[in-house]
C-alpha cells in the first residue's frame, strides 16, 4: 500500500519544480555540482570502463608479439578449461555458498556485537572489548595460515598436543575435508567481526537518544527497544553492506582460501572457489586469454546475482535498492 | 626551381635515412639505462652497493647505467609471468627451462636474437657453442643466451651422516638402505621429523609431492620432468610408455604409503610450506629425499661448516644409483631479452661484459674484492669475515645465467666436492637427449590446463601416501585425468617428442650396467 503512495509523492515533487528540458539545461543549472562530479567520473572511466576493452582477451589466443588486437581470435575456446575439468558447477556453488555464509553469519554477529557493546555502560570495558575484537582485522591471511598450521599440525600442533595430553587420539585435521567448511567460516568471522561491528556501532551511535527515552517512558524494556528501535534503524545500513558484499560474491575471499588451504589438494573438494581454481591453474603458465575468460565468467555471474538481488529488494522497498 | 625541389627532397631523404640507421644500429653516444632482472628470493645486504659499482663501470665502458634487480619473490615463475605480461620495459631477464622458457618463447615474449648476435656481440656469439645455440632454439629462433658452465643437476638423497654414525645405521646406497636409515632415525630421534617432503610445482612437470624426485634414482628415463605420466625410455627414446597406469607406478606409490604410515614425513605434509633446506639447516629433519645438484650440496657443506661445525652430511646423487648421468640442458640457465626491451643491443653488450670480462664477472658474482671476498694464493674463493653473515655471499646476485668456467672461483671444499663428483659422473655420462626439446601446447592448452589442475588436486596426496587405499586413489585420479582430456594432451606431447627424436636423429643407446 505504501509503495504507490510514495511514487505518487515523488511525481508530485517533480511536477512542482519548474520543468526543464534536456541535459544541457540541467548542466547549466547545476554547473558546480557537475564540476564536482568530474574526478569521480574520470576515476571510474580510467579504472573501470577503459579496462573493459581487455574483455576481448577472453576470445583470443594471446601472444606478446601481436598484443590485444593482433592475437588470433579463437571464439569460446578459452572457456573450455573451465568446464573441461567438470568442476565448474561445484566451484560456482562453493564460491556462492561460502560467501553467502560469510556475509550472513558475519553481518548477524556484527549487528549482535554492536548492539551488545552499545548497551554496555563501562566506557573502558567497551573500548578494550572493541579493540580486541577489531585487532584480528589487521592480521594478514599469511599470518593466519601460520597460526592455523601450528594449531592443526598432526605431529607438533597445539590441538593434538592437548588431545594426547588428555589421553585422546590425535586428530588429522588436514586429512578431513568436512570440517574445513566450518573452519573457513570461523576464520572469516574471527578476522572480520570487528570491522563490520564498528560500522554498525557508528550507526547505533547516530540513533537519537530521544527515541529510546520515549520508548522507556512508554514502558518498553531493553529487548523491546532493540527489537523496535535499533534493529529497524540498522536495517538500511545492513542492506547497503549486503549489496556491496554481494557485488563481490563471485570473487570473495581469495586470500583466505589461497593462504590457508594452499597446496593441500585433499581439501579442494570442499574449499576450492573459482578464484583459487583459476589462480592455481594459470600460475604454472600464465595465459592471458584463459585468465580473462575466467574473470569474465565471474563478472557475468556476479552481475546476474546483484541485479537479481537488487530487483528483489526494489520490489520490497524501493528506498533500499542500490540502483 | 626543379633543382630546389630536388635538393629539398634529397635533404628529406637524408634525414629519413639517418633516422632509420639510428634506429637499426645502437648509437653508443646515446646514454641509456639497462634494466636487468634475476630470480632470487631475497637480496643480500650489500646488493645495492654492488649494483651501483657495476653501474658506474658500465657508465664508463658502455655509456649506460645498469638497473640491476632481483625478483625478491620466492615464487619466481609467477613473478616472471607477471613481469613479462605487464609490458614494462625490461632489457634483460633471467630465463630457464624450469621457469617456462619455451612457453614464453612460443608466445612471443622474447626477442629473436640470431640476426643481431653475431654482429653486435661477436665474442659472445663465438663463446657459446654451436650445439647450445642449436639447443636453445624455439620455432627456429634463438631467444636465450645460454650459460656455458658445464654442470650436472641431478637430485640426490641428502642425510645427516653424524646421526647415521651415532646410531650405527647403514650407509644409504639404494632404496632399501634409504628406508633403513629413515627407520633408524624414526626409532632413535623421537623429536625429529625424519624428512620434510612437501608439495612443489615446476615446469613442465606440474604440481607434485617431492617424493617424485626420489624415483629418478630408479628409472632410466630420458628425463624425470616428462609430464602427463608418460615414461620415455633413455635407451630407446622412440618408446613413450604410460607410466601412471603401469604396475611399477602402483608399487612405487605403495612404497611411499608405507613410508608415510611409518611417519617419515608429517601427516600434515600437504599443508607444509617450510622448505626442506630451511628445515634441514634448522636441524628439524634428518634427511631429504630429493636434494638438488652437486653445487647445491657443495655449498651446503660450506654453509653447515660455519653454522653447525659438529654436523656431517652425506649425499647420494641419483645418477650414481642408476649409473646414468646426463649433462645439464642448454636451457638450464640463461638470459633472454623481452620484446619490451628498449635497448636490446646495448643489453647484449652488457651481458657480454658480465660473462666474458673477468672484472665484471667477479664483481657481479662475488662482490667487491677485499670487501666481500679474497682470492687465496692457491686460487680459492675466501670470504672476508664470517661466511654466514656475509653482506654479499658468493653468487649473491643469483647470476646463474652468466657463470663462466674461466673466471669462476670456489671455496676450497666446494671445489673439491665438485671436482670429485664431476669426475665420478664422467664415467657414466651419456648425451642429454632431452635438451632442445620443447613442448608447444598452444594447440591443446585448455585440456592441458584442466589436466594439470586435476593433477594438482589428486596426485600429491597419492605420492605422499596420504590416501587410505592407494589402488582406489590411483583409479580415481586416472579417471579424472581422462575426463579432463589426458588423451589429447598425451597425444600432442608424444607426437612432438617423436618428431623431435627423428629430426635430431637420436639413436638407441646401450647403457652399461
Amino acid at each position: 500500500m505504501s509503495r504507490p503512495e510514495r511514487m505518487q509523492g515523488g511525481a508530485a515533487v517533480q511536477s512542482a519544480l519548474p520543468r526543464k528540458k534536456g541535459f544541457l539545461d540541467e548542466l547549466k543549472r547545476n554547473k558546480i555540482l557537475f564540476v564536482m562530479l568530474i574526478p569521480t567520473f574520470v576515476y571510474f572511466l580510467l579504472n573501470s570502463y577503459m579496462p573493459m576493452v581487455g574483455i576481448y582477451f577472453a576470445f583470443t589466443r594471446y601472444n606478446f608479439r601481436d598484443g590485444l588486437f593482433g592475437s588470433p581470435f579463437v571464439g569460446l575456446e578459452n572457456f573450455k578449461f573451465l568446464y573441461k575439468s567438470g568442476k565448474l558447477f561445484s566451484l560456482t556453488a562453493n564460491t556462492i555458498g561460502y560467501n553467502v555464509a560469510f556475509i550472513l553469519i558475519a553481518n548477524i554477529l556484527q549487528v549482535a556485537m554492536a548492539i551488545i557493546l552499545s548497551r554496555l555502560s563501562s566506557k573502558l570495558f567497551k573500548r578494550i572489548t572493541q579493540s580486541i575484537i577489531f585487532l584480528p582485522y589487521f592480521v594478514s591471511y599469511v599470518i593466519l595460515n601460520v597460526i592455523v598450521y601450528n594449531i592443526f599440525n598432526y605431529e607438533v600442533g597445539f590441538l593434538n598436543g592437548l588431545l594426547t595430553r588428555f589421553g585422546m587420539e590425535p586428530y588429522n585435521a588436514y586429512g578431513e575435508p568436512g570440517i574445513w567448511r566450518y573452519l573457513m567460516v570461523i576464520f572469516y568471522v574471527w578476522k572480520n567481526l570487528g570491522y563490520g561491528m564498528v560500522v554498525y556501532l557508528a550507526t547505533i551511535t547516530g540513533i537519537s537518544n530521544d527515541l529510546y527515552e520515549a520508548a522507556e517512558i512508554d514502558g518498553a524494556n531493553v529487548i523491546q527497544q532493540i527489537r523496535y528501535i535499533t534493529i529497524p534503524l540498522l536495517f538500511p545500513t545492513f542492506v547497503i553492506l549486503l549489496m556491496f558484499a554481494l557485488g563481490r560474491i563471485m570473487r570473495g575471499q581469495f586470500d583466505l582460501f589461497y593462504q590457508v588451504i594452499g597446496n593441500n589438494g585433499v581439501l579442494y573438494e570442499v574449499t576450492d572457489i573459482l578464484d583459487t581454481f583459476v589462480f592455481r591453474t594459470l600460475k604454472q603458465d600464465f595465459d592471458v586469454g584463459m585468465s580473462t575468460s575466467a574473470g569474465l565468467f565471474q563478472s557475468i555471474v556476479g552481475f546476474f546475482i546483484i541485479t537479481t538481488v537488487n530487483a528483489l529488494i526494489k520490489r520490497k522497498d524501493e528506498a533500499y535498492a542500490l540502483f | 626551381m626543379t633543382r630546389k625541389i630536388l635538393c629539398a627532397l634529397l635533404a628529406i631523404m637524408m634525414v629519413l635515412l639517418t633516422g632509420a640507421s639510428a634506429l637499426a644500429a645502437d648509437d653508443m653516444s646515446k646514454k641509456v639505462d639497462i634494466t636487468m632482472w634475476m630470480t632470487g628470493s631475497s637480496s643480500p645486504r650489500d646488493f645495492d652497493l654492488v649494483a651501483s659499482e657495476l653501474s658506474k663501470k658500465f657508465e664508463q665502458d658502455l655509456n649506460c647505467t645498469l638497473n640491476f634487480n632481483l625478483f625478491n619473490d620466492s615464487n619466481s615463475s609467477q613473478r616472471m609471468t607477471l613481469m613479462l605480461s605487464s609490458g614494462e620495459p625490461i632489457d634483460l631477464i633471467y630465463s630457464a627451462n624450469y621457469l617456462g622458457y619455451a612457453n614464453f618463447a612460443h608466445r612471443g615474449a622474447y626477442m629473436p636474437l640470431e640476426d643481431i648476435l653475431p654482429e653486435v656481440v661477436p665474442d659472445l656469439w663465438n663463446y657459446v657453442s654451436e650445439e647450445f645455440w642449436e639447443a636453445v632454439k624455439v620455432d627456429g629462433h634463438i631467444y636465450m643466451i645460454p650459460c656455458m658452465w658445464p654442470e650436472y643437476v641431478p637430485y640426490g638423497f641428502l642425510w645427516r651422516e653424524d646421526l647415521r654414525k651415532q646410531y650405527d645405521l647403514p650407509v644409504p646406497v639404494d632404496f632399501e638402505t634409504i628406508e633403513a636409515y629413515m627407520a633408524g632415525i624414526k626409532a632413535n630421534c623421537p623429536d625429529m621429523q625424519v624428512t620434510g617432503e612437501l608439495v612443489s610445482t615446476y615446469n613442465p612437470l606440474g604440481t607434485h609431492f617431492t617424493t617424485w624426485e626420489l624415483l629418478d634414482g630408479k628409472y632410466q628415463w630420458a628425463d624425470y620432468r616428462v609430464p602427463y605420466g608418460l615414461y620415455i625410455d633413455y635407451a630407446d627414446p622412440t618408446k613413450v610408455l604410460n607410466w601412471w597406469e603401469s604396475d611399477e607406478f602402483r608399487e612405487d606409490m605403495k612404497m611411499f604409503k608405507r613410508w608415510a604410515d611409518a611417519g617419515y614425513w608429517s601427516k600434515s605434509a600437504l599443508a607444509t610450506t617450510e622448505t626442506k633446506t630451511d628445515a634441514f639447516q634448522a636441524g628439524k629433519i634428518a634427511c631429504d629425499l630429493g636434494y638438488n645438484s652437486p653445487s647445491g650440496y657443495a655449498n651446503l657443506v660450506a654453509t653447515l661448516k660455519n653454522s653447525h661445525p659438529d654436523w656431517e652430511i652425506g649425499w647420494l646423487p641419483f645418477y650414481r644409483m642408476k649409473k646414468l648421468a646426463t649433462p645439464n640442458d642448454a636451457t638450464q640457465n640463461g638470459f633472454s631479452i623481452p620484446i619490451t626491451a628498449e635497448n636490446p643491443e646495448r643489453a647484449l653488450k652488457v651481458l657480454e661484459k658480465l660473462i666474458l670480462d673477468k672484472d665484471y664477472f667477479r664483481l657481479s658474482q662475488y662482490g667487491i674484492e677485499g670487501v666481500h671476498y679474497t682470492v687465496s694464493e692457491e686460487g680459492f674463493y675466501e670470504y672476508v669475515g664470517d661466511a654466514a653473515s656475509s653482506a654479499f655471499p658468493r653468487e649473491g646476485s643469483r647470476l646463474w645465467g652468466t657463470r663462466n668456467t674461466e673466471f669462476m672461483l670456489y671455496p676450497e671444499e666446494t671445489g673439491k666436492i665438485l671436482t670429485e663428483l664431476n669426475e665420478e659422473f664422467s664415467h657414466y655420462t651419456y648425451p642429454n637427449i632431452w635438451t632442445g626439446f620443447d613442448e608447444d601446447y598452444t594447440a591443446y592448452q585448455a585440456e592441458r590446463a584442466a589436466v594439470m589442475n586435476v593433477q594438482t588436486q589428486y596426485l600429491p596426496a597419492i605420492q605422499a601416501g596420504l590416501v587410505e587405499d592407494v589402488d582406489k586413489a590411483i583409479d580415481e585420479f586416472i579417471q579424472k585425468m581422462y575426463d579432463a582430456g589426458l588423451e589429447t594432451v598425451r597425444k600432442g606431447y608424444t607426437e612432438q617428442w617423436l618428431a623431435y627424436v627423428e629430426r635430431k636423429g637420436i639413436q638407441k643407446t646401450v647403457i652399461a650396467e
